[in-house]
């Protein structure tokens, strides 16, 4: 049986019954897309080939293009990655975690979530490839046996780590998720109408029958996931952070850099599920699903994370202050009151300063609030590592080298293209898979007694009518 | 080919379903499954389905990944292609941490899912013996295994709608 | 061939048009490739088909490769059918030679193919260094823009044709004029009698567009010798410069920088004092010990005032009644005294163009008693001599139209000349006017004929640039184009067919550098002919100075109010001739690190005065003439109320790169004035047009925050304790004399690479950059590129300054938040772009430090490469796999020293770059030794690798291990003032293990541990202040007395 926290309200409100369930959550993919979802997605396309646009460009004339310099060697290109990665952890986080947990809350948005986090890291790989110099030879830092005889990769570079981290947690991360859909593709099979659905979901749907044997190894198999896939985020963010933290860049050399970065994904990451969600509430309204509950639980998550990561940034400073090595001393005054000062101040109000409302119940519920919060979140996220990488490089040890970075139309065409890539990929996951998990949010909504008896009638000549065979 | 006769109860309820299979298999009867569109915690348990020894797999797939990350690590940068890198050892243990827990984890993961399909004899285009349309929608069903003239079914129906089954009904099942 | 796009052409048979060839140039193996017979016939013996093979082969094989180049005079140009038994594909052929400026130097060919300019170090007089400009020059020849063939009114012709023309024009002409600069070659006089021979009405005038012809005057009124003298720096203890920029621009600087730095060796516990009163801040006078900004009207009454305080202590009369003058007189006081304590060991040299102010310094050296010595009359300089009086003359006559032909022999006046438009007119006017310049310059588009002269190093020619030392220039290449040397059209024209090989062969004949076969061979192959110094001399001075002092006078006092005009040149273009020059026109200035641009050089108090702000538009004018809209540079150590312009920019033709490099031409602002021109003026008027102008500079931070990366210290304290200023505060975390590391080292076996640089030597001139640009392929960015902070240079010179407070407390740090909280307690900081009071701008002292790639033992670029494409050799080298190379740029990211360079884009064959690398011509620079990098790759300093190779190889063909000397990078080589040491550290008696023991090295960043095997030398000046304390580096850090050891916490 499932058993329900008392002190917490109904995680599916509006007496839903199993049959509701699959109804409202199987509607999108049944019914020609709604308004909303056009608009939506046509918008999405079109930022996209703004992304297809200035990368080709700078893949054809060289990273002339981009306002790097001998001094600022990466700037929008790794703040970019460094921020999808970030969003791409919330997904993992809150279905691994919080299943660890056995936080049923979580069942309503995890689908999402993980979808998000698969879209995430494939706009974070996309400039691991554009930012290369030469992205057609972009294989090389893989280990693959080659022509040329001996001659391997670096294990020392933290870039080769990455390399090994994100291409896990990208196949990791996707078939967890895929293992979370089969059940409900198989819904979807069954309810098909037409032939193409019929066979497209009956091929991925791999036979599922729903039988006890099958759910019990499948309850196995989430949990497994589920714990290994917890140390993988906490370890893929730690070996982006590893990336500065192994450096000797004044403001990259810092221990605090893996409980640090990983905060911020996490943070970063929720705001973008509250982006997605509070959208998704309307749009399909699946506001019994997401109930205020759900919004109210994420609304302190992004508080308690946004808290971390401002301690992290005042610890940086102490940290600094403390060690009397000028180099960093400067590194971290010139952030705040250097020529950056803009950005920096920008990311403390957005990710320390603004996340305090939700100490107050009424903003932890109000939609529109979370949804505000949500962009401020995800904006002073990404200048958290604009700050990070641009403010440290700009003026390292030698004053004869220090330089000013500006960025060029195409790298801010790629940043919002990007975006592009993300919603584009995300409306088609919206209009073709569940995206909520039908199974398990079936498994909290309470049970039916006697007193529906009647509607179980109804519900069995429906059926029938359907053309079920009937016994007795 | 010979062929398997059940009698499948039809229930809308998960707690119905337990009831009436706890009972059925009280009275003795040979469940050959039940089938629901969620887990229905606890049912697994009085089938007497034995734990999945899944987990026993995962570790052992874990344990090939580092082994093998370990391994191929040591063999590159310490005998097939030694060089100098800041200053650096060849053996250069500490730098192989990230790789090896990364290498570990996938293997776990890959494992742990193809052996998942194999068990369950998944596969892409498997095209499914559904017991009933809407076990993956609202319904419930208990498929129970009846031997000619020996079950006696009018008991069996019993005990199923009693227990709240809504439809009850045979079904010839070829293997 | 006009509308052929080839740019030169590939045989005889091309520049004859012959149809056969051409026939074979669209089939490159016209009879196709007869392997048949080659394999088939039974004896070995050559056959026709083959040879013709071979034939086309050689042609196919490379564009001037034609002709080898050796001692025989090239007459015409044969392919590889056999091939020259002193050419060996792949190894290098040096010949020794000489540049225009009259410099000895080795042109390195590969091929065929001269490709790179290196120092004789056979030469006594320039020891194997070899300037900036001089390096440049190398570009000149691969120029596609060269004028290919002679033309008539802009027409391409033939030479006959033109030489008809030409002859017949002079034969009518009834007053001629033969326009060259300074003409110091025996073979070239003797061309030019020959010529004046034939047309006695032909005059001849010697014209420097930056003259510096008011010395030879001044001697020759004062000593009755017409020459500008040898000066010694290396036999002066006290050097006293009035504005001469003798380690940069002035007369001989590699000579200079040669004699100088001889002089400012630490170790001797003695060095000269270098005492500098200047109007901008020049080379030289970043480098002085002592240095004074004055205004250019004052120097007179400078001069004045220390002949009077010398004549005092010499007990001799003072000119003249030097009426008041408000001066910091204590100044001349004393270095009157110093001067005249090392009398006949001291040398006083001045800049200026002024015939009192050359007069007055000629007297005051006499009186010093170092004529003779230091200031010698006997060892005289042909390098410089210009007639500015004879040319204002001609360029009248011309205008009046007096003069109906003229030649001009490899000169730009109508660039150069004050009175530019009036000498266009004149040349218009003129019924014969020819030019030899080897561009369509400013001068040539204007002259009816164009008799394009080669290059240098395809021409045959001799010099003689000091008394006694005669040069030889021989070509390394046959004519690419169809040009001819210019002394070989005046014989045509003088009706004389002599080649002119033969020609200078027969001026040898008579003198002991030719006069016998033997004679002639040797020197040819030392490119020079020097029977040592003569004996010297010490005439009287006798002139008169009076009227020197009243002239002194009367323009200090009328102009003390004004606003005044510098005009002075940089080492890079000097006085236009190289504005041409990519290279050159990269290079950044020495100072200001601008690049490709001319600026105004305004002090801060100055620029506040007239509300000016860096990158403001200004407009000078004066009753000489105007300088549009010139960008503001606000410049430290610039005298207030003084703007110093630099000549040579403003190119309105003679080239794309000319024409592009941004600047404005400052000439106008130039007069005549008492027989000499004078460059700047002492009233102007400066007027704000616009604002926001960026210049491309390569570095825009200029003081060292307070850290660590200068050390130095005063010659007092060196010789107290030779580790003043150098002291190590981490004795405690140090385990025999290396920093504790996590893991141990990898053994260094046999070589280890290191370089040491003495701060103390480098002059920051520049010679370093180009000569590793051309040894290394380094490509030419453009002035927009620089602008986004991405030039390409792989050896950078650092510029730092450093200012006084009104205490004279140093200040090292930029205004700013973070330096106010950084700053030690009452140390003050300067802003050059707000409000300043405490800083004194006029005082600054300068430090240049050179840095390339540090090859540190612990590199952190090799650690964080993900696909190995940077790693460390075992000679101790950090190499770079360019084919190996993604492009993600972290090593840049985490190289400490910046020195890593990326390429943003293709920087060859992309008309986005349109300089060297956009052309066939342009690419037969590049030094098959060294990789092309491809777009997208890292690239930095590679100790010169390929040298190091070539001379391990060389060693092993010699059968002997390498010796210390026998590698020398590019950089090393070419460094005027000796300031690069380069060796292997594992061989003990090697130089550059000399200097890393020496006290005064010390590494940059030591306290990061990355092991750099790039040594730099404390900066000693000679000064008696407090030095050895300053630049401590750490923040608040109280640094001990010398002598001391005590632990320090800090960057630790």
């Amino acid at each position: 049986m499932s058993y329900e926290s008392p002190i917490r309200d109904q995680l599916v409100t509006g007496g839903k019954t199993y049959r509701d369930v699959t109804r409202d959550i199987t509607r999108p993919l049944e019914n020609p897309p709604s308004k909303g979802w056009w608009i939506g997605f046509s918008l999405s396309t079109l930022v996209l080939a703004i992304w297809i646009a200035a990368t080709t460009y700078t893949v054809i004339v060289g990273l002339g293009a981009w306002g790097l310099n001998k001094t600022v060697g990466w700037a929008f290109d790794i703040t970019n990655f460094v921020f999808w990665v970030g969003i791409g952890h919330a997904g993992t986080l809150i279905s691994a975690v919080l299943l660890l947990f056995r936080q049923k809350w979580r069942m309503s948005i995890n689908r999402s979530a993980e979808a998000m986090t698969i879209f995430a890291v494939i706009c974070a790989a996309s400039f691991i490839l554009s930012h290369m110099g030469r992205p057609w030879v972009a294989y090389w830092p893989i280990p693959l046996p080659n022509a040329l005889g001996t001659l391997w990769v670096n294990f020392n570079s933290p870039l080769v780590w990455d390399v090994f981290a994100i291409s896990t947690y990208f196949s990791v991360s996707l078939v967890f998720w895929y293992i979370g859909l089969i059940p409900d593709i198989a819904t979807v099979r069954d309810r098909a109408t037409t032939k193409a659905r019929k066979f497209w979901y009956g091929l991925f749907a791999m036979g599922w029958n729903g039988s006890t044997r099958t759910w019990h190894r499948y309850e196995v198999i989430s949990l497994i996931l589920a714990g290994i896939s917890t140390p993988l985020v906490l370890s893929v963010h730690s070996i982006v952070s590893m990336d500065f933290a192994t450096s000797l860049v004044p403001g990259w050399h810092t221990t605090i850099f893996p409980p640090y970065f990983v905060a911020g994904a996490i943070f970063s990451g929720f705001g973008m599920v509250l982006t997605l969600l509070v959208i998704a509430r309307e749009v399909m309204n699946y506001k019994d699903y997401i109930t205020e509950a759900h919004l109210d639980a994420m609304a302190k998550i992004v508080m308690v994370t946004g808290t971390m990561v401002g301690m992290a940034y005042i610890t940086e400073f102490f940290v600094a202050a403390y060690s009397g090595v000028e180099y960093e001393q400067y590194a971290f005054l010139n952030r705040a009151f250097g020529p950056y000062w803009w950005s920096y101040w920008t990311m403390m109000s957005c990710n320390l300063i603004a996340p305090q409302v939700f100490w107050s119940a009424k903003a932890r519920k109000n939609p529109k609030v979370l949804f505000v919060m949500s962009i401020i979140v995800n904006i002073g996220m990404w200048f958290e590592r604009f700050v990070i990488i641009v403010t440290s490089l700009h003026r390292d040890f030698l004053p004869s080298s220090w330089a000013m970075y500006t960025p060029t139309v195409t790298e801010v065409s790629i940043l919002i293209g990007s975006f592009g890539l993300f919603f584009f990929l995300y409306f088609l996951f919206s209009k073709f898979l569940p995206s909520i998990n039908m199974a398990e949010v079936k498994s909290i909504i309470p049970t039916h007694h006697d007193d529906h008896g009647h509607a179980d009638h109804h519900h069995a000549h429906a059926t029938a009518e359907k053309g079920a065979v009937h016994g007795h | 080919m010979d062929t398997k006769k059940m009698i499948l109860g039809v229930y809308d309820n998960p707690d119905k379903i337990y009831a009436a299979t706890k009972k059925l298999i009280n009275s003795g009867y040979s469940i050959e499954d039940v089938y629901s569109p969620f887990a229905i915690h606890g049912i697994d348990r009085l089938m007497g389905i034995k734990r999945s020894r899944l987990s026993v797999a995962a570790f052992l797939f874990a344990m090939t990944g580092l082994s093998l990350a370990v391994i191929f690590q040591v063999y590159v940068s310490k005998i097939d292609w030694p060089m100098i890198i800041g200053g650096k050892p060849n053996l250069h243990i500490p730098t192989y941490i990230p790789i090896t827990f990364e290498l570990s984890i996938l293997f776990t993961a890959f494992g742990m899912v193809a052996s998942f399909f194999i068990v369950n004899r998944m596969f892409w285009g498997k095209n499914a013996d559904i017991i009933d349309p809407r076990v993956t929608d609202d319904l419930f069903v208990v498929a129970v295994n009846i031997k000619e003239n020996k079950t006696d079914v009018q008991a069996l129906n019993q005990i199923l709608i009693e227990n709240g089954a809504i439809e009850v009904r045979e079904r010839i099942k070829e293997d | 061939m006009e509308n052929n796009k080839h740019s030169y052409w590939k045989g005889l048979e091309e520049l004859n048009q012959d149809p056969k060839f051409l026939e074979n140039k669209r089939n490159e193996f016209a009879e196709g490739i007869p392997l048949d017979e080659v394999f088939t016939e039974e004896d070995g013996g050559m056959n026709a088909n083959r040879r013709d093979f071979l034939k086309y082969f050689g042609f196919g094989i490379s564009a001037v490769a034609l002709a080898a180049c050796n001692k025989a005079p090239i007459k015409n140009a044969i392919p590889y059918i056999v091939k020259p038994e002193n050419i060996t594909p792949g190894i290098p052929n040096y010949y020794a030679s000489t540049t225009p400026s009259g410099c000895s130097i080795l042109v390195k060919t590969r091929e065929g193919r001269p490709i790179k300019i290196e120092g004789n170090p056979e030469s006594p007089i320039f020891k194997g260094g070899v300037s900036a400009a001089d390096q440049g020059t190398l570009l000149g020849l691969y120029d596609n823009e060269r004028l290919k063939a002679p033309m008539a009114s802009g027409k391409e012709a033939s030479w006959d044709a033109v030489d008809a023309d030409i002859k017949k024009a002079l034969a009518s002409a009834s007053n001629i004029r033969v326009v060259s600069g300074t003409l110091n070659s025996p073979s070239g006089k003797r061309a030019l009698a020959t010529f004046m021979a034939k047309y006695p009405s032909a005059k001849h005038i010697q014209y420097e567009a930056f003259s510096q012809g008011a010395i030879a005057e001044a001697n020759q009124i004062a000593f009755g010798k017409n020459v500008i003298p040898g000066y010694r720096f290396d036999k002066a203890n006290v050097i006293v410069s009035f504005g001469a920029d003798f380690l940069g621009t002035w007369i001989s600087p590699v000579e200079f920088a040669k004699q100088w730095s001889s002089t400012r060796t630490a170790e001797n516990k003695k060095m000269s004092r270098h005492i500098q009163f200047e109007s901008y801040l020049s080379v030289t006078g970043s480098n002085a010990d002592v240095r004074y900004p004055i205004k250019p009207s004052a120097e007179g009454v400078y001069l004045i005032s220390l002949y009077n305080k010398i004549a005092a202590l010499a007990g001799v009369p003072a000119l003249g009644s030097m009426p008041a003058v408000e001066l910091p007189l204590n100044m001349i006081e004393l270095t009157a005294k110093e001067l005249w304590a090392a009398k006949g060991a001291s040398l006083v040299v001045c800049g200026s163009n002024n015939l009192d102010h050359q007069l007055l310094v000629a007297a005051i050296n006499s009186m010093l008693g170092n004529v003779g010595s230091t200031y010698d009359l006997d060892n005289y300089s042909n390098q410089h001599y210009s007639n500015d009086a004879a040319f204002d003359t001609f360029a009248n006559e011309l205008a009046s139209g007096a003069v109906d032909a003229v030649i001009f022999w490899g000169t730009n006046p109508v660039y150069s000349y004050y009175n530019s438009a009036k000498l266009a007119e004149g040349i218009r006017k003129a019924k014969l006017s020819v030019s030899t310049n080897l561009l369509l310059d400013e001068t040539s588009e204007l002259c009816k004929y164009n008799a394009p002269a080669g290059h240098f190093l395809e021409s045959w020619n001799d010099s003689e640039p000091k008394a006694g030392y005669f040069a030889l220039t021989q070509p390394t290449i046959s004519p690419v184009f169809n040009t001819r040397q210019a002394e070989e059209s005046l014989l045509r024209w003088a009706d004389n067919t002599s080649n002119y090989y033969d020609f200078i062969r027969e001026t040898w004949k008579g003198m002991a550098g030719g006069s016998s076969e033997e004679a002639w061979v040797k020197s040819l192959h030392d490119g020079f002919y020097y029977a040592g110094p003569k004996a010297t001399s010490a005439p009287k001075f006798a002139a008169d100075l009076s009227s020197a002092v009243n002239a002194a006078y009367s323009t200090y006092t009328t102009s003390k109010a004004k606003k005044e005009l510098k005009l002075y040149s940089k080492v890079g273009v000097l006085d236009g001739t190289h504005s041409n020059n990519p290279w050159l026109q990269e290079l950044p200035d020495p100072i200001s690190k601008v690049t490709w641009d001319n600026y105004a050089n305004v002090s801060k108090a100055t620029a506040d005065e007239l509300g000016l702000k860096e990158g403001d538009l200004i407009t000078i004018s004066s009753k000489a003439g105007k300088i549009e809209s010139i960008p503001v540079l606000i410049q430290p150590g610039q005298p207030n109320n003084v703007i110093a312009v630099a000549v040579g920019y403003g190119r309105t033709s003679g080239g794309k790169v000319a024409k592009l490099a941004a600047g404005k031409n400052a000439y106008g602002m130039a007069a005549l004035s008492n027989k000499t021109t004078v460059y700047g003026n002492f009233d102007i008027t400066i007027e704000k047009v616009g604002s926001g102008y960026e210049l491309a500079q390569t570095q825009t931070h200029h003081t060292i925050e307070g850290r660590a990366i200068i050390k130095e210290a005063s010659l007092g304290e060196y010789v107290k304790d030779a580790k003043a200023g150098n002291h190590d505060h981490h004795a405690t975390l140090k385990e025999n004399g290396n920093l504790l590391t996590l893991w141990g080292e990898h053994d260094s076996k046999g070589h280890k690479w290191t370089m040491a640089v003495d701060l103390n030597k480098c002059t920051g001139c520049g010679a370093c950059v180009v000569a590793c640009n051309a040894e290394n392929n380094v490509p030419v960015v453009g002035r927009a590129e620089v602008l986004k902070r991405r030039e390409m240079h792989w050896i950078r010179i650092d510029r730092y300054y450093k200012f006084k407070d009104k205490e004279g407390k140093g200040i090292t740090r930029e205004k700013g938040n973070a330096s106010a909280i950084l700053k030690a307690e009452g140390e003050n900081v300067y802003s050059l772009d707000s409000e300043d009071t405490t800083t004194n701008f006029e005082d600054v002292s300068v430090v240049h430090q050179p840095l390339m790639c540090q090859h540190c033992g612990h590199a952190p670029c090799e650690t964080v490469c993900p696909v190995l494409a940077t790693v460390h050799s075992s000679e101790g080298l950090n190499h770079m796999a360019y084919n190996r190379c993604v492009g993600t740029r972290y090593c840049a990211n985490n190289c400490p020293y910046k020195v890593r360079r990326f390429n943003w884009f293709k920087y060859r064959e992309n008309d986005q770059f349109d300089f060297n690398f956009n052309n066939d011509l342009g690419r037969m620079v590049i030094n098959p030794d060294v990789t092309v990098r491809s777009r997208g790759v890292m690239e930095k300093c590679s100790f010169c690798v390929q040298r190091i190779q070539a001379g391990k190889l060389k060693a092993k063909l010699e059968n002997r291990t390498i010796k210390d000397g026998d590698v020398k990078t590019a950089c090393q080589q070419t460094c005027p003032s000796d300031a690069i040491i380069f060796g292997d550290i594992n061989d003990a008696n090697s130089e550059v293990a000399k200097y890393f023991k020496n006290e005064r090295s010390y590494f940059l960043l030591d306290e990061y541990n990355v092991q750099p095997s790039v040594a730099y030398l404390t900066k000693v000046r000679n000064i008696d202040e407090k030095l050895a304390e300053e630049h401590h580096g750490a923040a608040k850090h109280k640094a001990e007395p010398a002598g001391e050891h005590k632990k320090e916490e800090s960057h630790s």
